[in-house]
Formats: C-alpha cells, structure tokens, sequence
C-alpha cells in the first residue's frame, strides 16, 4: 500500500472510530470487493459470499464502536480478521468442510482490459477459470495465502497480521503454496 | 509454469467482484443499521484520535526521516541557547529577541511581563552602549543608534503604569507628620527635615535617569549612557522605599 493510501487510511479509521458514518461507508466501498472476493474463494458460492461480507461489515461497525478487536491496526486487517472468524462460525453453522467445488457461474468476471477482441477475452476466461479451479483444490491455509497475497494484493506484513503469523512463516507458506499450486497446474499436462 | 505465469494467472482474478446491485443495496441497508446503532461522539476520543495519529504519523514516516526532524529540532535548541549571548547587530541576535518575547507570552502576570519589557529593552540599550564604546565602529553607528532610542522609548512607554502605581500609592506619612504636630509637643513649632523630593542630590526619576542616559548617549558618551542605564535597572529591580518623614519630625525648645 503506498504511503498516502496508508494515510487515508489511518484517517478514515479514526473517522470511523469517531462513529462517523459517511467514512463507514467509505471504507464500505473501498472494501467491499476485495472482502467479497476472500470469502468467495473461501465458501465458494456467491449469495453465500454476498450474505457473510454483508455481516463482516456491520460487525466491524460495531466492533469499532465498542472498542474491541484493538489489536487490529489497520482498517483492511479488521476487515479481514472478521472475515476469516465469520467464515469459521459459517463453516460450523452448516457443518461444511474445506471441500468445495467449483459450480458457480454467477460470479462476475469483469476483465480488467476491455479493448481486448472476443476470442483473447475467451482466452482470458478460460485461464482464470483454469487457475482458479485448481486454487480451490488447495488446502485452505495455502488457498488464503494465495488470495490475500496475488489476487487481494496484501503485502507480507498485513498478511502476517491477519493470520497472527509471523512474516517469515507467511513467507513460506506463499512459496509452498505456489508450488502445490504449480503441480496441480502442471498435472493437466 | 514459471511462478512468474502463475502470478499473472492469479492476478487476473482480481477481476472477481460482487453483483453491483447487492452491492449498492447492500450500502443502503448497512448505512441504515450503522444509523441506528450510532453512538454520541466522546469529546476524549478526540485527545485520542489526536494521540493515534500521532502514533501513526511517527509509524508512518521513515525512521531516518524522524532521525532527522529530531537532529534538526536539537540544533534549533542549541542555536536558541547560543543566541542568549548575542549582542544587538549579531546575525543570532533575532533569535534571542525570538526567545525573549516567547518568555513573555509565557508570562501572565502583567506586572512581571512589564517589567520583562522593561529589563529586556534595557539591557539592549546597555550592550548597544557597549558595543559602541567598545568597537567605535561608525558603519553600524545610525543604526544601532536608532535602535538605541527604540530601545529607551519601549522603556519609557512601559515604565510609566509602574511609575504611576507606585506614585498613586498613599503614604502614612502624611497622616504622621499631622500626628506628631498635635500630640506632646511644645508650641515653638515643629521642625521637619525636607524631604528627599527637595534634594539636589541624584535623582530616582528612573524617567528623568533615562534622559539623561539618552543625553549622554547624544553625545557619545557611551560609557556615561552605559552606566546610567545600569542605574536605572538596579533601580528598576531594588526600588527605593519612599522615606520615612515622620521619625524626621522633631521638636526644638
């Protein structure tokens, strides 16, 4: 992140911590997508996805408001921390395992370029639905690392922050998490 | 696969968003139930808030960045101290001035802000005396002159509410000198030694010691000016008591 983001950040958390609803919102819409995107790849479905990050929201709200979760030192890793415990407490509600496969065809896939011609954004969609099939076969610890660093865009630090690892640890895990990835990749071949 | 491709691979899928409608309903919806739940703003929370950012400010900034506002504050102080012992026309000579008036602000009584001023021009006054007694140096003459006389009017101006306070304060004289004439005393008269306002003798006018010192100084008799103006600061710091007329009463047969 760089440093002015980092900036408005910190400002929009102190705003935020102030019960100031606008910057709430703010923040709401700053993040909602990327929240989204980490409990999709985590529950993989998308009404699901859609219900939860609707909750992750309104508990940060609240937790900010009551002053709990301090720890957090940032906005994004509050957001992300509520995330990862409200897809825990999802997981034992509907008693589902890591196992998840790949059904869902509503997701939006918004390609980034759009003045590329039909066949590349075929082309495109394929590789991503390839990649992402294949991600969702990882097991969950190398599957978040994953989305948090190279889909999500965290760096190392607020990856380590988020999971309460340290940035060595996370480190590894992104290098043996690409790996596993690879050979799944590799084993269509 | 090289990382490199894989990356790449994965970075495409950022294009995953949510449904734009939930989305935007979905802000609706969450900036109503945050309405509903919102609580008053604390006015500590504030100190707070200025606290963290504080905090964040000192994270956010490059350590060596923070070495260096930090070096560069110390030397501001060094300078400050340094700049005590100039003397009027030294290029440090603004920052003791600086100093000087921030001790004032600091400074609420009114009285001991006056006689800061006071002191403060003063001593100016001395060490332009000085510096032209010492130095003869006739390029800086029409100026430190003029600041001379700067100096004496600041001096003058504020001397004047301390002067009327102390000449407005009654005495028991008065009432003592009436005392001694009715009780126990025989008819041939009372005899009162003069007062001190009658003498000749140097005068405790501080307003009438900085004319003088201005005079003196008209005439470059800086020393002379010098010296006056020490008078008037011993003055200034140890008044003198207004005599006692009334042990001056005696009766004569």
């Amino acid at each position: 992140m760089k440093l002015t983001d980092k900036i408005k950040e910190r400002r929009l958390f102190r705003q935020i911590k102030e019960s100031d609803k606008e910057a709430f919102i703010t923040a709401y819409d700053n993040y909602a997508d990327q929240i989204f995107r980490f409990i999709y790849f985590k529950v993989n479905n998308q009404e699901e996805a859609q219900d939860i990050a609707s909750a992750v929201f309104l508990k940060a709200w609240n937790h900010v408001q009551n002053n709990s979760l301090t720890e957090a030192k940032t906005l994004r890793a509050l957001f992300y921390k509520i995330a990862r415990t409200s897809v825990i407490d999802y997981y034992r509600k509907n008693s589902r395992g890591s196992a998840i496969s790949l059904n869902d065809s509503e997701v939006e896939i918004d390609p980034a370029d759009g003045s590329q011609d039909a066949l590349s954004e075929i082309e495109i969609s394929s590789d991503m639905e390839k990649v992402q099939e294949k991600l969702l076969e990882l097991k969950d610890e190398y599957r978040e690392a994953i989305v948090l660093k190279f889909i999500n865009g965290l760096s190392t630090g607020e990856i380590a922050e988020i999971t309460s690892k340290s940035q060595g640890n996370v480190r590894i895990t992104l290098h043996r998490a690409l790996k596993a990835l690879r050979e799944l990749m590799g084993e269509e071949k | 696969m090289t990382n490199q491709e894989l990356t790449k691979q994965l970075n495409s899928l950022s294009a995953i968003k949510p449904n734009q409608t939930w989305k935007e309903t979905n802000r609706e919806i969450l900036y109503s139930q945050i309405s509903n739940s919102s609580t008053p703003i604390i006015p500590e929370k504030s100190l707070n808030a200025f606290l963290v950012f504080l905090n964040n400010a000192k994270e956010l900034v490059a350590q060596p960045t923070f070495v260096l506002v930090s070096i560069f504050l110390i030397a501001f102080g060094i300078v400050g101290t340094r700049a005590a012992y100039t003397r009027p026309g030294d290029s440090l000579f603004i920052a003791r001035v600086i100093s000087e008036k921030a001790q004032l602000a600091m400074t609420f009584n009114e009285e001991a802000k006056t006689k800061k001023e006071i002191q403060f021009a003063n001593n100016h006054a001395q060490e332009i005396a000085q510096i032209l007694a010492d130095e003869n140096n006739q390029a800086q003459t029409e100026k430190l002159a003029s600041d001379f006389k700067s100096e004496l009017n600041i001096v003058k101006t504020k001397i004047k509410p301390i002067a009327n306070n102390t000449e407005t304060k009654p005495t028991d004289n008065d009432d003592a000198k009436v005392f001694s004439a009715s009780v126990g005393h025989d008819n041939q008269g009372l005899q009162i030694s003069p007062t001190e306002e009658k003498a000749t003798t140097p005068s405790n006018d501080p307003h009438q010691m900085i004319d003088e010192a201005q005079t003196m100084f008209d005439q470059k008799d800086y020393s002379g000016a010098e010296t006056k103006l020490k008078e008037v600061s011993t003055l200034l710091n140890n008044p003198t008591p207004t005599p006692d007329t009334s042990d001056n009463a005696t009766s004569t047969k």
